[in-house]
């Protein structure tokens, strides 16, 4: 088992870093036009100038391996089999950056075999069954707003205090929801979402239908169980625009976790002041508490799944944290 | 406008814990934990001195093609043949009883006791140091390819947060897709073969992990079997 890999790219500060199990092959420099790619050898492709086509070995010797990774991709990249199938392919096309293919020759029934690429990850979140923690964080300070709106900071024997930004009555207070299917069109935006600019602009930010909105306040020491709720019950899971989640943004840093609990994943976090959750609340069951001597104050939205939020919550190669200012 | 409210459903009792059948599988899934390890680790780590750890000789060819910025330091608490320096194990199932524990276990009071609290059967033990600025792209594993995808031996890895850093897990299966600041001393465990992960340093300082290579059993099923109310347990050690 070979460990991991940092392999510095040419003319560039950047390195190319490779996972355990990755064979250990021969650098080459960059290439930027057609060229034949051979066992041991690993090569840099920079198709920003013009297209650019790897053919790949004609008779391979089952085992062999090599590592091809586009740097830089402005036009097309091919990687030609050479009369053996890739991934079941005469030939695969790449037109992304930051492409990394480790290929693995596995005799003549099956080709060339490409591992570890993200293209190989079919999962992700799951707007049915799953939930999503965000990569991205709202860079910014809610404290005015949340001040302004006058929540409470305790009450006896309660877990929360509210306050609707769209509500079925378009009032700050109307906290219950209209029964059946969850229509956005059946909520309006209140007064407190008027009068609060930054709270405003996060709720914005999200490109998708919004029904009700609600600040919610855990106070000091409060938990609530884990349960699940009930905003599918009247939609049809299996149609994707007819999905409903939610989206909670932490707006404080305090010492509060959730719990989400589904039918593989167990997780308990303490959130990142500004990163948000997206979950389906009927399959994911959820917990929370506040351990902390002040209140925990989230934004929790009730939205329909549309392309923008796959969008969003899509896999990248690469893990880069996205601080959103608003 | 005339408003229909519904009852709030909570005060039903058909989504209590006990109707839930999910929860953290082994073998698809991943499970982030409300333990959390309440020590002092720096005693431990500061003795070990990781900046000065050289790879394995075996291994050298990769250094070769290495930048200076190395991503991780790494040194064995448990390796295959009991020095701190070994890393690297054979292609073949990792067996806990082809490992032995270090010289770097036995002199690490705290990271020993941690290693011991785990019920579990252990293969490899590594203290991961993850340098600043450093990151892993998104991948997976073979530990369970090994062994075939053996239902009854399932291998998991159990990592620990040792630092208090600005530096991020990504976990992504079949449904969930979590990218997470890691509390220190909270732990995850995944079968790294179904949970594609990618980590990323951005503080100025490193991040240091164990990681645990070990064996599926009874005590982790009840260690990380779902509870009615979320109580974060700190554990002393």
């Amino acid at each position: 088992m070979k460990e991991w890999q940092s392999i510095k790219i040419p003319d560039s500060d950047r390195s190319l870093t490779l996972p355990g199990g990755t064979p250990v092959v021969e650098w080459q420099g960059i290439k930027t036009k057609n060229f034949p790619a051979l066992h041991g050898r690993g090569y840099f492709v920079d198709s920003s100038i013009t297209d650019v086509e790897a053919v790949l070995p004609r008779s391979p010797y089952a085992g062999e391996e090599l590592i091809i990774s586009v740097i830089k991709n402005g036009n097309k990249f091919t990687l030609n089999g050479n009369g053996n199938n890739i991934d079941g392919e005469k030939t695969i096309e790449s037109t992304v950056d930051q492409d990394t293919l480790i290929l693995r020759y596995k005799g003549l029934d099956k080709g060339w075999e490409t591992s570890h690429r993200v293209a190989d990850f079919d999962g992700g979140f799951d707007p049915v069954n799953g939930f999503y923690l965000s990569k991205q964080i709202f860079d910014s300070d809610f404290t005015d707003d949340l001040n302004r709106l006058g929540l409470a900071i305790h009450i006896k024997d309660t877990v929360f205090d509210f306050k609707m930004l769209k509500s079925a009555d378009g009032s700050d207070n109307m906290y219950t929801a209209p029964s059946g299917r969850i229509d956005p069109e059946m909520y309006s935006y209140t007064p407190a979402y008027h009068s609060s600019h930054e709270l405003r602009s996060l709720c914005d930010w999200f490109q998708c239908d919004k029904a009700r909105i609600r600040i919610m306040t855990q106070f000091p020491g409060q938990h609530v169980q884990l349960h699940h709720d009930f905003d599918n019950a009247d939609h049809e899971q299996s149609h994707p625009k007819d999905i409903v989640v939610r989206i909670l943004v932490n707006l404080t840093d305090t010492d509060s976790y959730f719990n989400l609990i589904n039918k593989s994943c167990d997780m308990t976090v303490k959130m990142q002041k500004g990163q948000f959750i997206i979950m389906n609340a009927d399959t994911v069951w959820h917990a929370t508490r506040n351990n902390d001597e002040l209140p925990r104050n989230t934004l929790n939205m009730i939205v329909k799944w549309n392309d923008w939020l796959s969008d969003i919550t899509r896999p990248r190669e690469t893990l880069e944290l996205e601080k959103i200012k608003i | 406008m005339e408003v229909t409210t519904k009852e709030y459903k909570g005060s039903k009792t058909i989504h209590r814990v006990t109707d839930f059948d999910g929860g953290y599988d082994p073998i698809n899934g991943f499970y982030l934990s409300n333990q959390m390890f309440d020590a002092d680790f720096e005693t431990d780590l500061s003795k070990l001195n990781l900046s000065t750890l050289m790879c394995n000789s075996h291994y050298t060819k990769h250094l070769e093609d290495r930048n200076t910025d190395d991503i991780f330091k790494i040194v064995s608490l448990k390796s295959l043949d009991g020095t701190n320096e070994m890393q690297s194990c054979p292609p073949q199932e990792e067996k806990p009883d082809m490992f032995s524990y270090t010289p770097a276990y036995h002199s690490s009071p705290t990271l020993r006791s941690m290693c011991d609290w785990f019920q579990c059967d252990k293969a490899r033990i590594r203290i991961f140091r993850q340098l600043p600025g450093q990151n892993v792209q998104l991948h997976h594993d073979f530990d369970n390819e090994r062994c075939e995808f053996d239902p009854d031996n399932v291998t998991v890895r159990i990592i620990v947060n040792l630092s208090d850093t600005d530096s991020y897990f990504q976990l992504l299966n079949k449904t969930c897709n979590m990218t997470v600041k890691m509390q220190k001393g909270q732990f995850m465990i995944i079968n790294t073969d179904t949970v594609w992960h990618a980590t990323r340093n951005n503080d100025s300082v490193h991040r240091d992990t164990l990681n645990m290579i070990v064996k599926w059993n009874d005590w982790l099923e009840r260690l990380t079997r779902a509870s009615e109310t979320l109580e974060i347990e700190k554990i002393k050690i």
